[in-house]
């Protein structure tokens, strides 16, 4: 339908498909926390469920036996915790990118994902934050890295990257996790006002704080709305360059670098988009969103990843061309280690699934082909944690004095935290996809309005 | 009479016992090797004990409580008497050093001596005697033993008494008490280790052992003689080689060391110039050598050795025959001739008999008699066994004569070689007594078991030269219900009618009263012999013997030998007792089992080193197993490629492949190569080697050994030192954001002078015995866990045939501006107002960022319970003034903090302020070369602040501004051309 | 149910629909209108003119209180409360503090949004709201307009505004009750608070309990107890379960030669006072002579006892004539050893102390029987 009678606001692809009403849009959203789920949600969260309880029974025999259970040693101290930290951080940042900066953007495409993808960062950080808590060596005592009053009088190191990595997971965990639900309480209050079961509508009733949605709370709820989207861009833009100075601030060569804080940022917002585009290729269908969630927001996705990319490419070469015009030799070797060492196979990964194969997303037909899409950001996800991989172990294993040089060698405990940690995050998805209303329904529903009015305007009804 | 365990009458037990006993003993020995994950679990949710106080009920008066106290002893390890100092706590030794009064040790000892603490904590012990393999009393021991002594004294049968070297006059003397009741006895003094003896005694009249005195060499020519690592008193030897490798300044001459050798040696890797060579030809480049020194220098020749004999050996024919750098051996010729008496040189004891000759021709042409190669108070060489010996002693044995053998400390079912012949004519004596510490190989082909005292138990008395006594007294009372071995001998004599009594110390005042003790002297016997044992030596005036004089007709053999000899072909092994575990004796101590060699760094385990040329053409790696066959016999070792070893040649170990214990399954009995048939032991030609299936990695604490032209340790020829003197540019300050830091009182420093460290790894055990350092197992050092405090890097650089070597110990740097501070996020790691980079076990959490924040990458992780899971009475030896860390904690060199403050505030309590000198970590104590100098930065003109000074000084990667307190200085080599240090009579 | 009238309530189609009803209401003399709709429509502020939020101003006020008592907090911990050396840098490091203040601020003043606009400005959770009960309430959430004319004070009049709300082309009219306020009842307050306290005691015990049985688990022993063997400690090893052993018989230890002489007049003519002539050592002396000796022997040392009569012993006048010329050997050794029915104090008093003692006894010899010439 793109003839020059139409409004130019239907010229383009709308945001919205086939004669969607307000009241369809709820019935669908409702559907999914009303009927059964299909047998095929059952077997997935089977699955999921078991590889969660894995590597949770993997965490306890760590926790019991010593961290020697995983692969770390000396040289490298920091291994697979570590990485599974900053690849689910970054994983956590698409939420709050797409359902902040874009409503700062005034990207109206953002309403129909907003709710999965800040869902997606919450469970994401919920991962996340497993690991720093597990990583140490004594588990039993991570609660000191909070500065509360003791009778023993110490507070903690402010000059830490670690102290200030607390505060910022912390802060970002409970904001985003704030967002959200506030995100869902006009929503729960339709769902309170029209669902059939009684303990629904109570638990609904307590959830939407009986809110009834009059123009004075519309007005100040827009207005919080508005705050917290400026300062959880503040928040997510500081996080991962907090994250970052983990690294950046010390002195391993290869981690100090200036370039990291935004660099990570870059990092973090690729592969959330890459992670969000995922679960859309497969809720889309699944759940039959078709109509809310259109090609074109893959299309408007992709191209984030896409454009995402090539600042990720430019990273790197500015990484590469500041490591050798430092002329600093430990970084220079390090460097060339990434690439040209024993596990050059890790720098190559990165590079290809992170640079090169995105760049498959330039064809339109391609962005808007579901494998073409899941196979890239499949790579990216796995791209991104390759690269963490390079930054944190082979930096480590190639420090100052080469007498202390190592090598790394991951055990059974440590995949199995790992892939329990997408168990995790995969079950978690599952349960709110099957419980709580998948798309921000007073967001879309003025979309679906004014689509329907371009309509009749144009004669097409 | 049994020595009680404890004997105080006044000791009661305390009313109640704490569990805490129990939450320690009775577990397996595997605690120690830190496999412990499986035991943590077994120890888990144990509430902690409920502290109880056990005071002295009579508190002895010169023990206070949780003050050390030092005790002189001696140990003896083959014929060499170590003089040690050992550091009680509460009657319970901790710590063993060297003895300061003693002449010849001057405070320092061997890594196998220190290690000794866990020798005699070594839960493997044996507690009881056993009576044929059941355990019993000494009584019931007695009854089998004394009744088959007299009937073998009653038929004149021989019974055989095979005991280590005897150098003790007194346990010579109970011999032949002993030998006096039992006429058949033959007693046979077996040294493994030793091979075939100092062969290059037997080159002189009379055949004695000389001391060398390095340091009066300026010269030194070592044909692979490791004198600095594994061969005779290496302690002595670094002692006076590091005195002339220190220049005070720039222009200073040095000695210089030629090491012609075939492995690549400590004193290899230490050698200004290196002359890589197969064995056989040791003995024509000596002669060559020689010949030179006679034809071109005039040096005349010993009468009766004819010069036309040294005419097949020419400098240029060896040379080229053996492929060997010509000019190197010119210059060699040319030192040689300019040092005459001020050099010194040297054939290892593997060498065959001929280089030995060789060897000692090149000394009598130098005159170094009686001036660098002393013989005045040598004793007369023990007799020992060589293997020869004892294929003939297990002939004797087998031919059934003999009534019954005593078999005292040494280990013959391990390390007799004639694979197995020994064991099997043992079998045909009826009657076995053992005396061990341990139920090793021989004592479960024995009869009897009796358990004997660890020599920290015991008595005794040994004469290293004939001006010297050195004593040796317990510093507790036996842990087990043991004897000495000297004590159960008099037992016997007592028994079968000799008038003695048992009580060994009694007897050895008795024989030091009658023997020693000189009538008249002012002081009375009771005095004489109380500051004798508190002093641990004893000086006597004896007279010295003349010169000894070379016996030219054993010369003239070796070199008709030499030169009939066919041109060396196939490949050549030569074996070693192994630095760390000598002949096998230590196999159970699991400080020295970890401790890496020093420079393949390999541990828990020996390996075949091969010439990088050879691995490559049998396409060999590191790891890789290899069969060695020689003859009829063959073990199979893991390859190790070696830079510097000679192309032809193998080198491995000895003392590995024991069983039982923590020795169990690491590394390889190769015992079984050694020649038992009269040929050089040590030294075996065309020699098979046969790839074997499989691999087996080494556990090694270094893996890169190149320095990638990183300026992390400075290795200077003396030519650029002159050039470079001054601390290159370090000078200058480094621009910092950091505002000035001011030391109240004071700020503690160390110099640690890379020339004289020889790299012996002195430092590291003890280092390890004074910080309670746990010992965690080949797997996890193979995970790169090893957890020394002090590790001795090691860098080669140059071609790999040849390389130079050089050693650097590094450890924590104390640096000002440490990167491991900032980034604790509990601080738990800190800085101290003296300069010390604390760290607080306490509040460590264990996110191991500081480790990865350390350029020196000196902090050691506590990755499992490597230490609650100990097994009694291994605890024991623990250090009571060092916390013992457990399982999530970061820790690291902490300078010794605990001496430190020791030694503030006994200055204190005595109103002084601190002297230079009065604080020194554990290693500086134990450096035999006196490399590492500690004191105090703040005081200008402390020892350190003016090495610190130096102008070969330098800090490992200054340039990122950590600012370390530790200066090091360069290790310089003293190449061919430059001058040679003059030394003075 | 009241007869008390909330509101009268009408539905209307679509946002444009309500918007225009909203000023043909009002101008049929409705004032206090609430408009109801399930997602924000815009120009509704104007419409119902409502006023501007003051939610920024909170927001903005709570942030750099936040900011502020961050920096003051971080001060406070690494300059005075615990001011420790890392790294040679100084004490308030600022650069170091300013993530942690960002994320403080961030942190109070989002949650201040939310809560602020959920809490303060919007008053909820409440769950009272009449609206709540409505038949419409479905069709609001979900898509129709709600338009509710509100009583003042529970007065209105109900068929007018149904006229103008059905005027303005509302449908669906409905009455709202004004719902009756439910007190709490005493008995209420009383469980509550009973229920409440019983919850904080049982918690307390259960812990106290908790603590007492397991105080501290392992593998989290955190180095309270360590393998090492500390003096006085009891070692189960040992035969008589003692963690310190006597040295063996003849064992000489440094620095504690026995004195070897049998008999005082021996010791008087072997020892030696090995001591410097300072006045740090008999300073010392002093001390260990009124701490060990003066009990018996008097300050003085005129043999006096400070103890009563059942006190047996006659202590010797340490200024008497033959202890005068005792050698300084004789006086030591019957320190160390003992005599008569003075036990031994080798094993109390340090050999350097023992002979500071001697010093000590022989100034006070001679101050107490001093001569012209020490005065001159």
């Amino acid at each position: 339908m793109t003839d020059a009678t139409l409004p130019a606001a239907l010229r383009i692809a709308p945001l919205v498909e086939g004669d969607v009403s307000l009241g369809g849009l709820d019935d669908t959203v409702r559907t999914w926390s009303e009927k059964t789920p299909p047998r095929s949600w059952y077997i997935a969260i089977t699955i999921t469920s078991l590889v969660a309880l894995g590597g949770f029974a993997a965490i306890g025999y760590m926790l019991y036996t010593g961290i020697g259970v995983l692969g770390n040693n000396l040289p490298v101290v920091w291994g697979f915790l570590i990485i599974n930290f900053v690849f689910w951080v970054g994983i956590g940042h698409a939420g709050t990118l797409i359902s902040v900066i874009l409503y700062l953007f005034r990207q109206r495409w953002r309403n129909a994902i907003s709710r999965i993808a800040e869902a997606t960062t919450v469970f994401a950080f919920m991962c996340a934050m497993i690991f720093p808590a597990i990583h140490v060596g004594r588990p039993w005592l991570p609660y000191w890295l909070i500065p509360y009053p003791n009778q023993r009088g110490m507070w903690v190191n402010f000059r830490s990257p670690l102290i200030w990595d607390v505060f910022a997971v912390l802060t970002y965990f409970s904001v985003s996790l704030m967002f959200w639900y506030l995100g869902l309480i006009p929503d729960l209050a339709t769902l309170r006002s029209t669902t059939k079961s009684r303990f629904k509508r109570v638990v609904f009733r307590l959830l939407s704080l009986g809110w009834v949605g009059n123009a004075w709370h519309w007005l100040q709820y827009e207005k919080a709305y508005l705050l917290l989207a400026g300062l959880t861009t503040v928040l997510a833009l500081s996080v991962h360059s907090i994250v970052s100075m983990d690294f950046a601030s010390s002195m391993v060569p290869g981690w100090h670098m200036t370039i990291f804080p935004p660099y990570f940022v870059v990092g973090a917002a690729f592969s959330g988009f890459a992670g969000v585009v995922l679960v859309f290729a497969f809720v889309r269908t699944a759940m039959h969103l078709e109509e809310y969630v259109t090609p074109r927001h893959m299309d408007l996705l992709n191209r984030m990843v896409l454009f995402l990319s090539c600042v990720m490419a430019y990273a790197y070469l500015m990484e590469g061309f500041t490591a050798w015009y430092s002329a600093d030799p430990y970084v220079k070797y390090v460097f060339a280690t990434y690439v040209f060492g024993g596990q050059w196979w890790a720098g190559w990964l990165t590079i290809t699934l992170n640079c090169i194969l995105p760049q498959l997303l330039w064809f339109p037909r391609l962005r808007r082909s579901v494998p073409i899409m899941v196979i890239v950001s499949a790579g990216v996800t796995l791209g991104m944690w390759m690269e963490r991989y390079t930054i944190i172990v082979l930096s480590l294993k190639r420090d100052y004095l080469p007498s202390s040089w190592g090598g790394y060698l991951p055990t059974p405990v440590d995949w199995a935290i790992l892939i329990g940690s997408v168990g995790f995050f995969l079950t978690m998805l599952l349960l709110f996809l099957r419980k709580l209303p998948v798309i921000a329904a007073w967001e879309v529903k003025p979309d679906i309005v004014y689509y329907q009015k371009q309509r009749t305007e144009a004669g097409h009804v | 009479m049994a020595e009680p365990r404890v004997t105080d009458a006044d000791l009661q037990r305390p009313p109640t016992l704490p569990v805490e006993g129990d939450l320690v003993s009775r577990r397996r020995f595997l605690g120690l090797v830190g496999a412990s994950a499986a035991l943590a679990a077994t120890a888990a949710c144990e509430a902690p004990p409920a502290d109880t106080i056990v005071p002295y009920t009579r508190k002895p008066d010169d023990v206070i409580p949780g003050v050390a106290n030092y005790y002189a002893s001696t140990y003896q390890e083959g014929v060499v008497a170590y003089g040690v100092l050992v550091k009680a706590r509460e009657g319970r030794p901790i710590h063993i050093d060297g003895n300061d009064e003693h002449p010849v040790f001057r405070g320092k000892t061997s890594i196998r001596t220190q290690a000794e603490i866990l020798g005699l904590y070594d839960p493997e012990r044996l507690r009881e005697p056993l009576v044929s393999g059941r355990s019993a009393g000494w009584d019931a021991a007695d009854a089998r033993i004394v009744p088959a002594l007299r009937a073998a004294a009653d038929a004149r049968k021989p019974v055989l008494l095979l005991t280590p070297a005897v150098i003790s006059p007194t346990r010579a003397a109970v011999i032949a008490e002993l030998q006096k009741v039992v006429p058949g006895l033959r007693h046979v003094a077996w040294e493994p280790a030793l091979g075939a003896g100092d062969q290059s005694a037997s080159c002189f009249d009379p055949a004695v052992s000389p001391a060398y005195r390095f340091e009066r060499a300026s010269v030194i020519a070592a044909f692979d003689a490791d004198f600095l690592g594994a061969m005779g008193n290496a302690v002595a030897a670094i002692g006076g080689f590091a005195q002339h490798r220190r220049p005070a300044g720039a222009g200073d001459a040095m000695s210089r060391l030629y090491a012609i050798e075939s492995g690549m040696s400590l004193t290899g890797s230490k050698s200004d110039v290196r002359i890589p060579l197969r064995p056989s030809g040791a003995a024509p480049v000596a002669f060559a050598v020689a010949g030179a020194l006679h034809t071109r220098h005039g040096r005349a020749l010993p009468a009766g050795f004819a010069a036309e004999l040294l005419a097949p050996f020419t400098l240029d024919a060896v040379a080229s025959r053996y492929r060997l750098d010509g000019r190197a051996l010119d210059a060699l010729v040319d030192d040689l001739a300019a040092a005459s008496k001020r050099s010194l040189v040297l054939a290892g004891p593997s060498l065959p008999p001929e280089a030995h000759a060789a060897v000692a021709l090149l000394n009598a042409m130098l005159g170094t008699e009686g001036f660098t190669v002393d013989a005045a108070f040598a004793v007369d060489s023990p007799s020992v066994a060589t293997p020869a010996d004892m294929t003939q002693l297990a002939r004797d044995l087998d031919a059934g004569t003999y009534a019954a053998a005593i078999i005292w400390d040494t280990n013959p079912s391990y390390d007799a070689s004639g694979g197995g012949a020994f064991d099997a004519a043992l079998a045909r004596v009826p009657f076995k007594v053992r005396l061990a510490l341990r139920a090793d190989e021989t004592a479960d082909r024995c009869d009897v078991v009796l358990p004997v005292n660890h020599w920290l138990e015991s008595w005794n008395d040994f004469e290293p030269s004939r001006d010297l006594l050195s004593l040796q007294q317990p510093l507790i009372r036996p842990l087990y219900d043991t004897r000495q071995g000297e004590e159960i001998l008099l037992g016997w004599v007592k028994a079968l009618g000799g008038r003695v009594t048992s009580d060994y110390r009694a007897y050895l005042m008795m024989r030091w009263e009658r023997a020693v003790y000189r009538k008249g002297t002012p002081a009375s016997f009771q005095k004489f012999w109380m500051t004798a044992v508190h002093d641990g030596v004893l000086r006597r005036d004896a007279e010295a013997r003349p010169p000894r004089t070379v016996r030219a007709d054993r010369i003239v053999d070796a070199a008709r030998r030499v030169a009939r000899a066919a041109d060396p072909s196939g490949m050549e092994l030569l074996i070693a007792p192994d630095i760390r575990l000598w002949d096998g004796r230590y196999a159970n101590i699991g400080w020295l089992q970890e401790l890496p060699e020093p420079v393949t760094k390999v541990t828990w385990g020996n390996v075949l080193a091969l010439s990088p040329a050879d691995a490559g053409r049998r396409r060999l790696n590191d790891g890789d197993l290899v069969t060695v066959t020689v003859g009829a016999r063959s073990v199979t070792l893991p390859v190790l490629v070696q830079p510097g070893q000679a192309e032809g040649t193998a080198c491995t170990a000895l003392g590995f492949g024991r069983a039982g214990g923590v020795a169990e399954g690491q590394g390889v009995n190769v015992f079984p190569l050694v020649a038992a048939d009269g040929s050089p032991p040590f030294w075996r030609a065309a020699v098979q080697l046969t790839r074997a299936a499989g691999r087996r990695p080494l556990a090694r604490s270094q893996l890169e050994f190149s320095l990638h032209d990183r300026d992390v340790v400075r290795l200077w020829s003396l030519d650029e030192y002159a050039r470079n003197a001054g601390p290159v540019g370090d000078d200058q300050p480094l621009a910092t954001l950091n505002p000035p830091q001011d030391w109240p009182e004071h700020k503690w420093g160390m110099a640690i002078d890379l020339s004289a460290c020889v790299g012996c790894a002195g430092c590291q055990i003890a280092c390890q015995s004074e910080n309670n350092i746990p010992v965690v197992g080949p797997e996890q050092v193979a995970r790169g866990r090893i957890m020394h405090w002090l590790r001795n890097d090691v860098y080669y650089v140059g071609a790999e045939d040849n390389p130079q070597v050089a050693h650097e110990p590094m450890l924590c740097q104390q640096c000002d501006d440490a990167p491991c501070e900032p980034v604790c996020p509990v601080a738990a790691t800190v800085h101290s107002e003296d300069g010390l980079n604390e760290q607080m076990y306490n509040r460590c959490i264990g996110v191991r960022y500081c480790a990865a924040n350390c350029p020196y990458m000196v902090r050691r992780f506590n990755f499992f319970d490597y230490t609650s899971t100990m097994t009694d009475p291994l605890d024991l030896a623990f250090n009571p003034e060092v916390t013992v860390r457990p399982r999530g904690v970061m820790e690291k060199c902490t300078f010794c903090v605990q001496r430190i403050r020791n030694g503030v505030q006994v200055a204190r309590d005595e109103g002084r302020p601190v002297a230079d000198g009065d604080i020194t970590p554990a290693c500086a104590a134990a450096c035999p070369a006196d490399a590492i100098v500690f004191g105090d930065l703040k005081d200008p003109n402390s020892r350190v602040s003016k090495l610190a000074r130096s102008d070969r000084g330098f800090k490992v990667l200054r340039e990122l501004g950590t600012r370390p307190a530790i200066t090091y200085m360069a290790e310089l080599k003293n190449p061919v051309g430059a001058a040679v240090e003059r030394i003075d009579d | 149910m009241s007869d008390r009238v909330f509101g009268v309530l009408g539905l209307y189609r679509d946002a444009d629909a309500l918007l225009a009803a909203i000023p043909e209401v009002k101008a049929s003399g409705f004032t206090r209108l609430e408009a109801f709709t399930p997602y924000p429509v815009h120009g509704m502020d104007e419409a119902l003119d409502l006023p501007k939020s003051m939610l920024g101003v909170l927001v903005f006020l709570m942030g750099a209180l936040a900011c502020v008592s961050a920096f003051t907090f971080e001060w406070w911990t690494s300059t005075v409360s615990y001011p420790l050396r890392t790294a040679g840098k100084a004490m308030n490091g600022w650069p170091g503090w300013v993530l942690v203040m960002v994320e403080a601020t961030i942190l109070v003043s989002t949650f201040t949004a939310a809560f602020g606009m959920l809490f303060v400005f919007n008053k909820l959770p409440f769950f009272g709201n009449p609206m709540l009960e409505t038949d419409a309430l479905p069709a609001f959430t979900r898509d129709r307009f709600a338009l509710v004319v509100m009583s003042g004070r529970g007065r209105l009049d109900v068929e007018a505004a149904k006229a103008a709300l059905r005027a303005a082309g509302g449908d669906a009219l409905e009455v709202i009750p004004e719902p009756e306020r439910v007190r709490a009842s005493a008995g209420w307050w009383m469980r509550t608070v009973v229920g409440l306290v019983t919850v904080c005691f049982l918690a307390g015990y259960g812990m106290d309990w908790a603590t007492r049985t397991y105080p501290t688990v392992r593998p989290m022993v955190n180095m309270e107890v360590q393998p090492r063997l500390d003096p006085e400690a009891p070692d189960a090893f040992f035969a008589n379960g003692r963690g310190m052993q006597r040295p063996p018989d003849g064992a000489v230890a440094r620095g504690y030669l026995p004195i070897l002489a049998a008999t005082p007049e021996d010791a008087g003519k072997e020892l030696v006072d090995p001591l410097p002539v300072t006045a740090a050592v008999l300073a010392r002396g002093r001390h260990m002579f009124d701490l060990h000796c003066a009990v018996c022997h008097d300050r003085l040392g005129t043999g006096k006892p400070w103890l009563d009569s059942t006190y047996q012993a006659q202590p010797v006048d340490l200024q008497s004539a033959p202890m005068r010329d005792a050698a300084d050997g004789f006086l030591y050794w019957v320190i160390s050893q003992g005599i008569r029915t003075m036990p031994g104090y080798a094993a109390d008093i340090s050999q350097d102390d023992r002979w500071a003692i001697v010093r000590y006894i022989r100034a006070l010899q001679r101050s107490q029987n001093a001569t012209a010439e020490d005065v001159k």
